[in-house]
Parts: C-alpha cells; structure tokens; sequence
C-alpha cells in the first residue's frame, strides 16, 4: 500500500504537468513615480497679469494692483509611503521691457497671498529666489496671488511685458 | 478645472513614459529629481505724462510776472536792466520726450512781435527756454528737472516812456 | 500497457478518496495565453492627485480586458460531476492589493480573487472534452504591488465530485 501511494504521487506528478497558464502583465504607472506638480493661474496658456497706472500718477508712490489675481497650487508626492522638502522657487531675473527696449526690472513688483499659505514678497531679480518651501507626504498648497506694482519711480512710458517663471523641485 | 483632469488622466496611464509634461499654466513632471515650471506673464502700461510749471506758484492759472523798470536807465542806451522779480523758477517732469514753446510776442514797443528785446537763459539745460514763437530743441524723457530762467531787457532800442505789457504762454508738450 | 492504466486508474481513485484533490487543468488551447492589461487611473483619484491635502491610503488602477477566451481540456472528465476553480498561485511581492474580477459567459460563474485564492467558475456535469469560456476579466492593482511586480499568473484547477 505504501509503494501504491509512493507510485501515485510520482504517476500524478506525470499527469499533473498541464501546459499553458493565462498570464495578465501590465506596465507600471509613471503615477507610482515620485512627481511634482505646479499650476500658475488658470484655464489658459500662461496667465498674463495686466498693470495699468493711471494717468497723473506715474512714480508717485502709489502701488498699483495687478489683475487678475493668480492662483498658484503646487503638490509634491514621493511615494506613497514617502515624505520629502519641496522648494518653489521663482526666477525674475528677466526684466520687462517695452518696445523701445527700456527695462523695468521686476523688482517694482511684490505679492500678497489672500489666505496667507504663501508668504508675501518682492521679487528680487534673481534666477531662483525661494518662493515657498515645505516638507511633507503627498501635499498639496494653493492660494490666489495678488500682484501690486510699486509706482516709486518714473518710468519712460510705453507698455512693458515680461514673464516670471515658478518651479518646483523635490529636495 | 475638469479639462485638466481628464487630460492629466489620459497622461496617466500605463506605457505613456516618463514626459515632463507642460500644459500652458501647469506642470507635471515624473521621478524623484523632476523639476516642473510654469511661466506667468506681466503687462503694465505705463501713460506718459507732463508736469510743467513756469513760476513760483504751482497753483494753476497763477501767473508770474517779470518786470524791467527802467526809472533812471536811458532807453536805448545799450546797458541791460535785470527782471526785478528775479530768475523764474521752473518744474519740468515727464516720462515722454518735451518740447517746450512759447507764443510770439504780441504786445507793442518792446514788447511788439519779433522784438529782440528780451533776453532770456536757462539754469537747467533739461528745461531749455525756447524763443518767442519757437519751440526748443526736445528734451529727451524720463526727466524730473528744476532750474530758473533768467530775463534780462536787453535796451537796444529806444522807446517812448510808457508801462508796456504782455502775456506769454510757455508750453510743454509730449508726442 | 493496460495493466499500467488499472494501476494507474486505481490509484486516481485511492487518491481521490483519500484527499479532494484538485487537477490543474491544460488551458494552452486558448486562443492567447498573455493578456496585457492597460492599467488607468480613475478620473476622481486623479482630482485626489490634485486636492490639497489628499493623502489617500490607496491608489488603485484598474484595467479590462473583456473577451479573454478559455478553453480548458477536460478531456478526461467528460461525463463527471465537477467543480472548476480559476487560482491565483501566491506571490513573492505583498499581493494584497491586486485583485482580478470576471464574468462570464453561460454556465460559469463570476467571481473575484486575490494572489492565494482560488474562486468557483464552475460546477456541473463536464460533458466537452474542451470546456471553454468567455472571461471580461478587470484587474485591480494598487501601488504597493504595482511597484514590486507587473505580472500575474491564473490558472484553473477541476475537483472531481463523486
């Protein structure tokens, strides 16, 4: 009876060698990736705040407001069970400039955050001035920005463009 | 907000690689060094403007006077009278290129049209003083100027005893 | 010749007396036996992407694959009373978070398992040599495990009934 036994297992192991098995394969998501997301005002290719000083107080001190405000949202994620230092930096160091090409640097500008997430400032016309830092897992900030245009000194008159530029790295 | 979803939900699938993906106002970027930007332009209109003032007063309307008296002084005898009042002060600033004028004489005597009686000078090259009935040259913006201009009777040739007057208007304009 | 099939017939028999064994089953007459799966997200897991403050425990992407056709040899049971099961061999990685859904057509059933179960798919009287099936699998795979492997073997095993 033993023998028997013995023979049986190695006769259904002979059986038991059936070919084939379905085999499901997928890709991994780049979304288990670490990522970082930045979005800068909203609904429209590069968001434009537009300045318009009035007539009469060119350089007289008096800040005037940017419209519309912007809202900037950042998230970082690691991974899932991952926590990381986040930095947004903003790079000014491009000045406006209208069609006769007199710079005005974006020094003259500051902002403010309506709810505060983000701390208020001037830009300092450098590449990568520290906008907002933190540290986290999977967080994610946003706040609408408001832009003022300091008006403390003359400038020739024209229309001046430009652009500021915010990015967001994982520390 | 939900067309953003939906294309960020297409970019998240399975075989899409790893893009840095830029969507005009919103960045995404994949793995652990990615860095993602987003640009925001600035706009500012900045109007020209002209502030001009011709006199001690800022007050608008409120004329200076410049007054040669010539009580004890020879008409005609060639020996310049200083202007009583003194230089009159002026204010230009503008963020535009100026051009000052001033009206032609229009008065009698001394002070008849294309009289070259009067003398004038300016302490401030970035407030020229233009001839009767001329511009000066244009001064080139941005310019925040004070300076004097300095009326002298030049006393060349002689008229009758009289208290002759005449109003000039300066202007300063912008293109 | 027909000594070794008693022998081999009685000892099926002692065996399957003994234990409720469970055969696996030959599916390589299936049409295909790799099934890629284009795995996506869910449009409102994307909005938690993008909330501030999501944090979710778990991200599941989730993958169809409908019209996956099986066809099993149950050549040696026609006539029997079976139950079929479709098992998904343990794996190495954490599987905790993967898990494939079905239906199926006709007489089989729908059903769902994880790595380490086996689900019932059928049960009845086996009367085609080739049994085969329509399947419209859905697979489920969470973080944990998409990052630790992409693959996934299923196979279907029949226990006889007396």
């Amino acid at each position: 009876m033993r023998l028997c036994r013995l023979s049986a297992i190695v006769v259904l192991c002979a059986f038991a060698t059936p070919a084939g098995a379905l085999t499901f394969t997928w890709n991994s998501l780049i979304y288990w990736l670490p990522f970082v997301y930045i979005e800068v005002g909203a609904g429209e290719p590069v968001a434009t705040v537009n300045f318009s000083v009035p007539a009469g107080q060119a350089g007289n001190g008096v800040a005037v407001v940017g419209t519309p405000a912007v809202l900037v949202r950042v998230i970082g994620r690691r991974t899932l069970l991952g926590s990381s230092s986040y930095v947004v930096t903003v790079d000014s160091s491009t000045a406006l400039r209208n069609a006769r090409g007199v710079p005005l640097p974006l020094s003259n500008f500051t902002w403010t955050a309506a709810q505060g997430e983000f701390a208020a400032g001037t830009f300092n016309g450098t590449v990568n001035q520290q906008f907002f830092r933190y540290t986290g897992s999977y967080l994610g900030f946003e706040d609408m920005l408001t832009f003022r245009y300091r008006n403390t000194t003359v400038f020739p008159s024209g229309t001046y463009t430009g652009q500021v530029r915010f990015t967001i790295a994982q520390l | 907000m939900n067309l953003r979803k939906l294309a960020l939900a297409s970019l998240l699938t399975a075989g899409a690689g790893i893009p840095a993906v830029s969507m005009a106002d919103s960045d995404l970027a994949f793995g652990a060094s990615a860095t993602a930007t987003v640009d925001l332009n600035f706009s500012i209109v900045i109007p020209q403007f002209v502030y001009f003032q011709v006199g001690a007063s800022a007050v608008p309307g409120v004329s200076d006077s410049v007054l040669f008296n010539l009580a004890g002084v020879e008409s005609g005898s060639g020996t310049n009278v200083a202007d009583s009042n003194g230089p009159v002060d002026v204010v230009l600033r503008s963020n535009a290129q100026v051009t000052i004028s001033a009206e032609a004489l229009a008065g009698s005597g001394p002070l008849a049209a294309g009289s070259t009686e009067i003398l004038v000078s300016a302490s401030n090259a970035s407030i020229p003083v233009p001839a009767f009935g001329a511009s000066a040259a244009p001064v080139a913006g941005p310019v925040n100027a004070t300076g004097t201009w300095t009326f002298a009777y030049d006393n060349f040739n002689v008229y009758t005893a009289n208290n002759y007057t005449d109003t000039v208007t300066y202007t300063a304009a912008t293109p | 010749m027909r000594m070794a099939a008693l022998t081999a017939t009685v000892l099926l028999s002692v065996c399957a007396t003994a234990e409720a064994q469970r055969i696996r089953l030959d599916d390589s007459q299936s049409p295909r036996e790799s099934v890629p799966v284009n795995l996506a997200l869910p449009a409102d897991a994307i909005a938690g992407v993008l909330a501030r403050g999501a944090a979710p425990a778990e991200q599941w992407a989730t993958g169809q694959t409908p019209g996956v056709e099986v066809r099993l040899d149950t050549s040696a049971f026609v006539g029997q009373a079976a139950r079929i099961y479709l098992t998904i061999p343990a794996t190495a990685a954490d599987g905790s978070d993967l898990e494939l859904r079905w239906e199926a057509q006709g007489q089989f059933l729908s059903g769902t398992a994880r790595p380490g179960q086996s689900a019932l798919v059928f049960e009845g009287r086996v009367d085609q040599p080739l049994t085969s099936a329509v399947f419209n699998f859905v697979l489920l795979v969470g973080e944990r495990t998409g990052t630790q492997q992409n693959r996934m073997e299923v196979f279907y095993e029949l226990e006889p009934l007396p």
